[in-house]
């Protein structure tokens, strides 16, 4: 019986010290991913709580064979888009499909993408964008998959995914080419 | 499409992580829902709601089936004594009272306090020469179980004739052939018929005819309290004895050693958990063990169905723990944790058992019951690991706990014509380990061998 096996078995039966052990053991990354799919720390929060009350109420449904990391880590996204559903907050932005993105001149920039960088960009964008650019290119979701969670076109997530595509690499181009002037 | 931007996307997240604040896991505990009922409540309801239900049934169904039983043994008896009392039989006719009285000696036996009161008996005189022959037969008037009354053994006489209640053939059809046969018939409401009238009794009585032979005046009581010596083993199993164990506290370099190579899971098939954070991890103890007990039970039957139970045992458990002594330093033993080794987790117990019997099936040589009850466990002494609060080693730790936790138990057990008596119950009960913060409860399975303290003195003798 492997330990994460063991440790799971322990969260069946309520066992407190083993839902904190297994708390703190994923806390700290989850809370990173709820972090990319919300406005503020507090709203991330309070993703990260109500995502690691599913985990807990949930887990026996979680068969050992798979990565116990990743069943927690699409909670969590699954609990974000909830949360950002209930909240209506990237329903209003699949409306902006209007938003004038200038094209970029090369799709695959040679780009050095600094981690904190990245968050807080992802972060500017709309909350419709900033979902959709989570589920794509961070998560690896089809667009067709995003379609079904999110009930939208797909024509519209196809369009919107590339919108925040451009703008996050026109962000962190500019900021490539500001911090590069502003070195000593 | 090229995903290299996505790629690089991906990999800028790897690893991105961010602390959240203390109040998160308050919040989240306060959500979270407690302590499962453990799935044992189910079952011990479950077996009270059969014993219960199997005990109205009894008693409903069931009658006098072991009183008789024990009647019958002494009716057999010789050893018993007789009460030659005449009868005082308050008849609702004047003029067969005498007769009756005449040709007959009616006991009444009060010690008998078990009801037949689903039959009904009837005397019926005969008209022969010898006045004092009688037959008589039973009636069957709901469903109930023939008082065994073929044991009486009697003398035949030629001219007596016998009486069958042919309607009723599952019911015992006796005659009394000979003036010096005694019979007994317990019932609630005997009906004497003659050729004229017939009288009715409506207390428990016996009815006795001549004088020689065995009425006892006196029945096994089941009122008293049988005390037997009780000796016991069983299997246990302890849920929760974890080590929580914090690896943040500081090694004795010089003997902290984890042997199995930087793990435990390499013997004996006993892998600790190395689940947690960076500092934490849980150590699953060894769970299983032993328990063996001795003392006295008694016992009182309160009605023919139940019975209560009780005694005074001594319980002694072990279970093993993977450790090897490392240390003695200020009177405390220090272990390290070692797969390949074990020391043993003690503990001593007296135990105080209350228990409700529950017949639910008998034969002409045993009787069976379900046992429910509860036990109050006086734990005396214990030992069990506990991490040291400043080592990452392991103190056996040895206390009087004068403690009491209870226990309960179901199960069924055997009475061999009070002779010895055997039990297997399950019980379920708290520990007085409780490494993990989370108290552990053990679950074993005991058998029981019990001897009638009347039986061993009279297998002396």
């Amino acid at each position: 019986m492997n330990s994460t096996h063991q440790l799971v078995k322990d969260c069946i039966k309520n066992n407190r010290l083993a839902q904190e052990t297994l708390y703190k053991q994923y806390a700290a990354t989850m809370l990173g991913v709820c972090y990319r799919y919300t406005k503020s720390i507090e709203d991330a929060e309070d993703v990260l709580q109500e995502g690691f009350v599913k985990v807990f109420k949930n887990i026996e449904k979680f068969r050992n064979e798979g990565d116990l990391g990743a069943w927690i880590r699409r909670i969590m996204v699954n609990t974000a888009l909830t949360y950002l559903n209930k909240h209506n907050r990237y329903k209003k932005d699949m409306q902006l499909d209007d938003i004038h993105v200038h094209p970029i001149a090369d799709e695959n920039p040679d780009l050095q993408i600094e981690t904190k960088q990245l968050i807080e960009t992802i972060r500017t964008l709309p909350s419709g964008y900033q979902t959709i650019f989570n589920l794509v290119a961070i998560e690896g979701f089809s667009h067709v998959e995003i379609a079904n969670i999110m009930h939208v076109n797909i024509n519209t997530i196809r369009s919107q995914y590339k919108r925040a595509r451009t703008m996050i690499i026109k962000k962190l181009s500019q900021n490539q080419v500001s911090t590069f002037y502003n070195e000593p | 499409m090229n995903h290299n931007f996505e790629h690089k996307v991906q990999q800028a997240l790897d690893g991105f992580a961010i602390e959240p604040s203390g109040e998160a896991w308050k919040n989240i505990e306060q959500q979270l829902p407690t302590k499962k009922k453990k799935r044992f409540a189910f079952w011990w309801i479950s077996a009270a709601a059969i014993a219960l239900i199997s005990g109205i049934h009894f008693i409903n169904t069931a009658d006098t089936k072991m009183a008789e039983k024990l009647n019958d043994k002494n009716i057999n008896s010789n050893a018993v004594t007789t009460r030659n009392e005449n009868v005082e039989i308050k008849s609702p006719s004047k003029t067969n009272t005498n007769q009756v009285k005449k040709t007959n000696k009616v006991e009444i036996l009060t010690d008998y306090n078990f009801k037949a009161k689903d039959r009904k008996f009837s005397v019926q005189k005969k008209q022969a020469n010898d006045n004092k022959n009688y037959s008589f037969k039973t009636q069957k008037t709901q469903k109930g179980i023939n008082p065994n009354i073929d044991n009486i053994q009697s003398n035949s006489i030629s001219n007596n004739t016998v009486k069958k209640d042919v309607e009723n053939e599952d019911v015992a059809i006796n005659t009394i052939k000979n003036t010096n046969q005694n019979f007994v018939i317990i019932e609630k409401s005997l009906q004497i018929t003659n050729p004229t009238k017939s009288f009715s009794l409506n207390k428990d009585f016996s009815i006795k005819n001549t004088l020689q032979n065995s009425i006892p005046n006196k029945t096994v009581s089941t009122k008293k309290w049988q005390v037997s010596l009780a000796l016991g083993t069983g299997v246990q199993q302890i849920s929760n004895n974890n080590l929580f164990i914090n690896d943040s506290k500081s090694e004795n370099s010089t003997s902290f050693s984890n042997t199995g190579g930087g793990g435990f899971g390499a013997g004996g098939g006993l892998t600790p958990s190395l689940s947690a954070s960076n500092n934490y991890r849980i150590l699953p103890l060894p769970n299983n063990g032993l328990n063996f007990k001795i003392g006295l039970t008694a016992t009182k039957q309160i009605t023919k169905t139940f019975a209560v139970s009780t005694g005074i045992l001594y319980q002694y458990t072990q279970n093993k723990s993977l450790a090897t002594l490392d240390s003695v330093s200020r009177s405390n033993l220090y272990f390290v944790e070692d797969v390949n080794n074990f020391i043993t987790n003690k503990s001593h117990n007296i135990q105080l058992p209350i228990v409700l019997n529950t017949n639910i099936l008998k034969n002409n040589t045993a009787r069976f019951y379900l046992i429910t009850g509860l036990t109050a466990n006086w734990v005396i002494s214990s030992n069990y690991l506990q991490q040291s609060s400043t080592q990452n080693l392991y103190i056996l730790q040895e206390s009087n706990y004068n403690k009491l936790l209870w226990s309960m138990q179901a199960g069924v057990g055997v009475n061999f014509n009070e002779k010895w008596i055997g039990s297997i119950t399950l019980n379920q009960g708290l520990t007085p380990i409780h490494n993990t913060g989370v108290k552990s409860y053990f679950t074993s399975i005991d058998a029981m061998f019990s001897i009638p303290v009347q039986s061993i003195f009279k297998t002396k003798k």
